[in-house]
């Protein structure tokens, strides 16, 4: 392996950083949003709705990101009507379609994480709540959104880092992020293996320093840990 | 208590669960300062009949009057309509539970100060203030700044009353209060219950203790299959039961 060469790569391919980044965070931000409105569509039981969100669910959880990524990217593409309509300027560039695959199928996992949050919440704390005349609105901000932000954090944890990896897709849209660099330098230099490891170490990195922005919040959060650590009161 | 006017009253309260009939045109009247402990074995219908008065479980029919003013319900398919109605009777008959149900991700002090500056609207200074006062009042002064999991049983329970008086009340309501401490633990807070009946409360209290029932209550009652079989003051019922259910209750018991 030559060193050298990997070496000079690391600038390379951190310019690609901001693509990564930026497909990440907006996909993330789609997820959340979109994530949220499943949970409440899923668990409010609501008729039509509610099915209808368990299929979205399901579609997008029991099918491959590439697929969806293509079917997005190449697939839409084919109908008149899409390409006749106001989002086509937006649909024709590759940067908007990993953004909306990865986005999409990002809701669907982050509104069963949610949903696995708000379950883990004790029946006895919301009772607890109406007993005291909160509104539903008040519940939910000050009591079960808070502890199930700490339930659902370690899963959610998990679903940003499947997230960082899976933005790597793009490159195959011919979107030049970490990994489109990587490839394109690899067939350049005719050097895969300096090239792949050295974007897989710029991965790596990432994937440590969210893992460890996690682990902060979550003991930041962590009401239960602090009988460990002896708080002495003020 | 000659002069004492009628702080909440139930008229023909039932309710069903699914086929199952578990009270029974229940009515009761609570004067203002009065203790009345509601006694009764396991599936009786007392903790639902405590819960409904606060509307935690809906009633299927009968009239709830706080102050004099009867308070409308009504529920759809979601459940109960939380109307302001509802919300402000809640406020008025704040519930102490069996298993304490402090805010877990709260202070304590935070647990005690939350709904009187979030649904009464006080300012956050004179809540915290209150808050500090009333765990001084149940000998928490120290542990304001705990959470709930850093403290026993008997002290989460004390929390619990705190964050119930925090609320000025009309009427407190303990669902078996004691039920699920320690032994050692059951002590420390029917001290402050007592302290609380002493200090002209007016309680409606659901509990096992009843050496503790005969000391604090104005009024027992005895539920039975969701119906009230016998209520009387403590001396009538404990020591002279008029009807079978009720001896062998106490018997048993006792």
């Amino acid at each position: 392996m030559n060193w050298d060469l990997l070496l000079s790569f690391v600038p390379q391919l951190v310019a690609g950083l901001p693509v990564t980044l930026s497909i990440l965070v907006c996909s993330l931000a789609i997820g959340l949003v979109l994530g949220a409105l499943l949970c409440w569509a899923r668990m409010r039981r609501a008729p039509v709705i509610a099915q209808a969100a368990d299929f979205y669910v399901l579609f997008f959880r029991g099918t491959p990101l590439l697929v969806q990524l293509f079917a997005i990217y190449y697939g839409l593409g084919q109908f008149e009507v899409v390409r006749d309509s106001f989002a086509w300027p937006l649909l024709r560039e590759a940067w908007f379609c990993a953004v909306l695959a990865l986005g999409l199928n990002s809701a669907a996992f982050t509104s069963e994480i949610m949903r696995g949050g708000i379950i883990g919440v004790e029946r006895g704390q919301i009772e607890a709540a109406e007993a005291y005349g909160f509104s539903r609105l008040q519940i939910a901000r000050l009591v079960l959104g808070p502890q199930a932000v700490r339930f659902a954090l370690p899963s959610y944890s998990n679903e940003t880092i499947l997230m960082l990896k899976g933005t790597a897709l793009a490159s195959t849209i011919s979107i030049m992020d970490l990994t489109g660099i990587a490839r394109k330098l690899s067939a350049l230099h005719f050097a895969p293996f300096e090239s792949f490891i050295a974007a897989g170490g710029i991965y790596l990195v990432l994937a440590m320093v969210l893992t460890l922005s996690y682990s902060a919040i979550e003991k930041r959060l962590a009401w239960e840990r602090e009988r460990k650590t002896n708080v002495s009161p003020v | 208590m000659s002069a004492a006017t009628t702080r909440l009253s139930v008229q023909n309260l039932s309710k069903s669960f699914g086929s199952l009939r578990v009270l029974h045109d229940i009515s009761l009247a609570a004067d203002e300062g009065q203790v009345i402990t509601i006694i009764g074995s396991s599936g009786s219908g007392k903790s639902t009949f405590l819960r409904c008065l606060n509307l935690l479980e809906v009633p299927d029919g009968g009239a709830i009057s706080l102050d004099g003013r009867p308070v409308a319900y009504s529920s759809n398919a979601h459940g109960l309509k939380v109307t302001k109605e509802v919300r402000a009777l809640r406020t008025a008959l704040p519930m102490v539970f069996q298993s304490f149900n402090l805010w877990r991700h709260m202070s304590v002090r935070d647990n005690v100060a939350i709904a009187p500056i979030h649904v009464l609207g006080k300012p956050r200074a004179e809540a915290n203030e209150r808050a500090h006062d009333l765990l001084v009042r149940v000998g928490l002064g120290e542990r304001m700044h705990f959470y709930p999991h850093q403290l026993s049983g008997g002290q989460q329970q004390r929390a619990a009353i705190a964050r119930a008086l925090a609320m000025e009340p009309r009427a407190l309501l303990f669902d078996e209060p004691t039920s699920a401490l320690d032994p050692e633990l059951v002590g420390e807070v029917l001290k402050v219950i007592e302290e609380l009946a002493a200090a002209g409360n007016t309680m409606l209290m659901v509990t096992h203790e009843m050496g503790f029932a005969r000391n604090v209550s104005d009024r027992v009652i005895f539920l039975d299959q969701g119906r009230v079989a016998e209520s009387g003051t403590p001396e009538e019922l404990f020591d002279a039961p008029r009807t079978e259910r009720a001896a062998q209750f106490l018997a048993s018991v006792m």
